[in-house]
């Protein structure tokens, strides 16, 4: 009881503090600096209409490496602490038979779902999305064929082995642009027609290794997660 | 402007105390691990919100107008891409730490933590 | 010139290869992957040096000039952190050879040289956004090292870990926003430039923010819970790494904010109040430790304690002491982490009880505890004498006495605890299993043996560093206008 006073106390104390910092800060005006460059120059610089994408891959574009490196830890780490488990729940699993509808209609979708994913990536520079949302729907085509379909199974070793290609492939395209370009991960591709699909220099192939990486680091996330449940 | 920054920002705060109080209180690890969320919810939108301008649109400049006066016409757009990453890093402490909280069920078959020894604090 | 960004590409390349060596050449190659890649970045970092102690090396990505492109600004304190982190990176990846790393072995390298490269990456960037990036990129690794062994304790240290590391990212993130909001720029050389135009409660706020939340990572009081927990279950590389790397990437991100980004000196007693505070918790608590491993961690705890209190108190001579001591922290406890991971692997326990006489049975591996503990409690002619003499003297200088009298308390309770460690090593006669210790373990060791040594003899050695990098710290005109150019 005590102890739920003192956290209700501490929690209003850092409330109130929060609140007095934050009535600080203006809100609806103008205040951008950096954005506004970003928000000028980004199609002359670039070619990609979406900005944020531009900030996201170029102008930021190191700390969307890192993004994609956070990722791969989580997966990794996942990995880690789940071996082992998958062994011993190997025989508690229950089995319930998904039904004929369900199995089905997934496998008419997992093809469509994973194209939609690819359309995301690829239009990442001109749509809102990228190679996040676009592996995120990847990984949730194969989602819906681990529910319907019981002994149906990604491999370790291809999800593992795209994962690093692709990663392997972000890291390469990065380093082309230091000794092609003259710094790490600075675009070495024509900018082509703002609004094109083949524009925006090497955001759409960063996109694509993105999204390779995501779908199937999410996929083998799944897989391990999967392979733990009863 | 006023209502803008009380109703935003108060939004934030009050997830953030939310979030902070389940961390504090709650005795379940998945619960603790919501309250986290909650957190990393509140500092996101509050990311958000400073990027806001009144009247403005998002930073994707498809049409000509907006293609001819982009700093006029849209809202910041580096706090989006800040929480795109901040999302992303969100997502992935909350796997991990999902699968630590199933291997700590595994080892002593309960969530709570006064029953965990290790872990009372 | 070999741009220092390629750590960082060297690293990211090599982790992500991991499972493609793996395939091509078998999985005893695997092994290898980390030795290789901190072989290279320890070289890169090498020859960076002196450059970047003549003049901090701003590194662009994506082709555009800070403020608009994330850059990475190396200077002396940089260059000086990054090669010790690839340093003890190297050591580890040497150490685990011949060490049993928990399985699935390939998933434990790349999570080491991850850790390593966020590590070196946050001590490398210069946009503060990054800096948070590169600070999830080490916690995420550190989260998963700590839980790789996979029993009881290790998984709930990492719990512990991941709920106060977790908590203080996303309080690092606020402070950034916050920050943002009122600058509208992340470049840490741009906010330092304009840090008077913050309102001074946002600024309070912020500093709050960034102290608490890079308190998970540099062991300070509040946020250090989980350093005994997690130490406790972690495999001893990991450990080895978490002392070594990731604690010193912390203080650098304590030390960076509140000289090159505030810069004002009523902020910095801050981290002087919060290191003692630290140091005391962290002794007193090592005082009660049956287990040579978690009174190491809680040692590790005061030791950080010192440091923090060090570079709180703001002049140079502080300062260099407080890098000197971190350096000396990254060694030493290397050292005697490492041996105890030999030791553990035999007898099959870290509890001193079983330890007894072990000194007796094992001269060498007790010599190499006796020459860690004695540069620990700063002995001369060991490496801890002079960070531990510059410390305690320069404070006095700087008029903290009350501080200086406190480090003298936590000292003295670090010789009572240690000399009760070495004459459990030392006394009864031991009756724990026969173990033998392999070669490459045994290099390990006595590399960083030889290294408390031969900087116990010549000081210079580190002085040499850390004085420019203290001057860097101090010196906020030269970071700002390496990276902005212009006056400043």
């Amino acid at each position: 009881m005590i102890k739920k006073a003192f956290a209700l106390l501490l929690v209003i104390i850092i409330g109130i503090f929060l609140s007095a910092t934050f009535a600080k800060i203006p809100f609806g005006v103008p205040k951008t600096v950096v954005g506004k460059y970003y928000l000028d120059h980004g199609v002359n610089d670039l070619g990609g209409v979406n900005i944020v994408t531009s900030i996201v891959v170029l102008y930021r574009g190191f700390d969307t490496l890192g993004e994609v490196t956070v990722l791969f830890l989580a997966a990794t780490g996942l990995g880690m602490v789940l071996a082992g488990l998958r062994e011993k729940d190997e025989k508690k699993r229950k089995k319930t038979a998904p039904s004929l509808i369900m199995r089905t209609e997934t496998k008419l979708l997992f093809p469509m779902i994973i194209l939609f994913g690819a359309y995301i990536f690829i239009h990442g520079h001109l749509t809102p999305g990228g190679g996040f949302p676009g592996g995120v729907v990847i990984a949730s085509a194969f989602l819906l064929m681990f529910l319907s379909h019981e002994k149906w199974e990604a491999k370790e070793k291809y999800t593992k082995i795209t994962e690093a290609l692709a990663g392997m492939t972000y890291v390469v395209i990065g380093l082309i642009g230091l000794y092609v370009a003259g710094s790490f991960l600075e675009n070495f591709l024509p900018k082509g027609v703002p609004g094109n699909l083949f524009s925006a220099g090497i955001i759409p192939l960063i996109y694509t290794a993105i999204g390779f990486k995501v779908g199937s680091e999410l996929t083998g996330l799944l897989q391990n997660l999967r392979e733990t449940t009863e | 402007m006023i209502h803008g920054q009380i109703i935003f920002y108060g939004a934030s705060v009050a997830l953030f105390v939310i979030g902070l109080y389940a961390v504090l209180i709650k005795r379940n690890l998945i619960k603790i691990m919501l309250g986290l969320s909650l957190i990393e919810g509140a500092v996101n939108l509050f990311l958000i919100n400073i990027g806001y301008i009144w009247g403005k649109t998002a930073p994707i400049l498809s049409n000509k107008e907006l293609l001819a006066h982009p700093s006029a016409k849209a809202v910041d757009p580096v706090p989006q891409a800040l929480v795109l990453t901040a999302i992303v890093i969100g997502v992935a402490v909350l796997a991990l730490a999902l699968s630590v909280i199933m291997r700590i069920y595994e080892t002593h078959g309960t969530l709570n933590v006064d029953k965990i020894k290790e872990l009372r604090w | 010139m070999v741009s220092p960004i390629l750590i960082i590409a060297v690293s990211l390349f090599m982790a992500f290869s991991v499972p493609i060596w793996g395939m091509l050449f078998g999985k005893k190659v695997e092994k290898f992957v980390p030795l290789v890649t901190f072989a290279i970045n320890l070289y890169i970092a090498i020859v960076n040096i002196p450059i970047a102690l003549q003049h901090p090396i701003v590194v662009i990505t994506a082709g555009f000039k800070p403020p608009f492109g994330i850059n990475l600004t190396i200077g002396p304190l940089g260059i000086f952190l990054a090669t010790l982190i690839q340093f003890m990176g190297l050591l580890v990846a040497i150490y685990v050879l011949s060490y049993k790393v928990p399985e699935p072995s390939e998933k434990f390298y790349m999570l080491l040289i991850l850790a390593v490269m966020g590590a070196s990456g946050i001590v490398m960037t210069g946009d503060i956004f990054n800096l948070f990036v590169f600070l999830e990129i080490t916690s995420i690794a550190s989260y998963s090292l700590a839980a790789s062994a996979k029993t009881g304790g290790s998984v709930e240290g990492a719990f512990k870990y991941i709920v106060l590391g977790s908590l203080g990212s996303t309080l690092v993130l606020l402070g950034i926003a916050l920050l943002y909001a009122q600058l509208g720029t992340l470049n840490m050389a741009d906010i330092a430039r304009q840090i008077g135009k913050v309102d001074t409660t946002v600024l309070v706020a912020a500093s709050l923010l960034f102290i608490t939340g890079f308190a998970v990572e540099a062991e300070a009081f509040p946020m250090n819970g989980w350093v005994p927990d997690a130490y406790t279950g972690a495999p001893f590389p990991a450990v080895a790494i978490f002392a070594g790397a990731i604690a010193k990437a912390g203080i650098y991100g304590i030390a960076r904010i509140f000289y090159t980004i505030i810069g004002a000196p009523s902020y910095w007693h801050l981290i002087m109040i919060i290191g003692v505070l630290t140091l005391l918790i962290g002794e007193l608590s090592a005082l009660l430790q049956k287990d040579f491993k978690r009174l190491l961690a809680y040692s590790s705890i005061g030791q950080m304690g010192l440091v923090l209190v060090a570079i709180g108190a703001g002049t140079l001579d502080t300062i260099a002491g407080g890098l000197f001591q971190a350096f000396n922290h990254a060694i030493t406890k290397g050292l005697l982490f490492l041996t105890l991971g030999i030791v553990v692997a035999g007898v099959g326990s870290s509890n001193l009880q079983d330890l007894e006489g072990l000194g007796k049975k094992k001269p060498y591996l007790g010599l190499l505890f006796f020459i860690g503990i004695l540069s620990l409690i700063g002995m001369p002619p060991f490496a801890g004498f002079w960070s531990k003499i510059l410390v305690v003297f320069s404070i006095i200088k700087a008029n903290y006495i009350v501080y200086a009298v406190l480090i003298l308390v936590g000292a003295a309770i670090e010789v009572a605890y240690y000399v009760r460690v070495l004459r459990t090593l030392y006394s009864g006669s031991y009756r724990g299993p026969e173990f033998s210790t392999s070669f490459l373990t045994g290099l390990t060791v006595t590399v960083l043996a030889l290294v408390i040594i031969v900087v116990g003899f010549y000081p210079k050695l580190v002085t040499h560093f850390v004085y420019p990098a203290a001057k860097e710290l101090l010196g906020r005109g030269t970071y700002i206008q390496a990276v902005l150019g212009g006056k400043f």
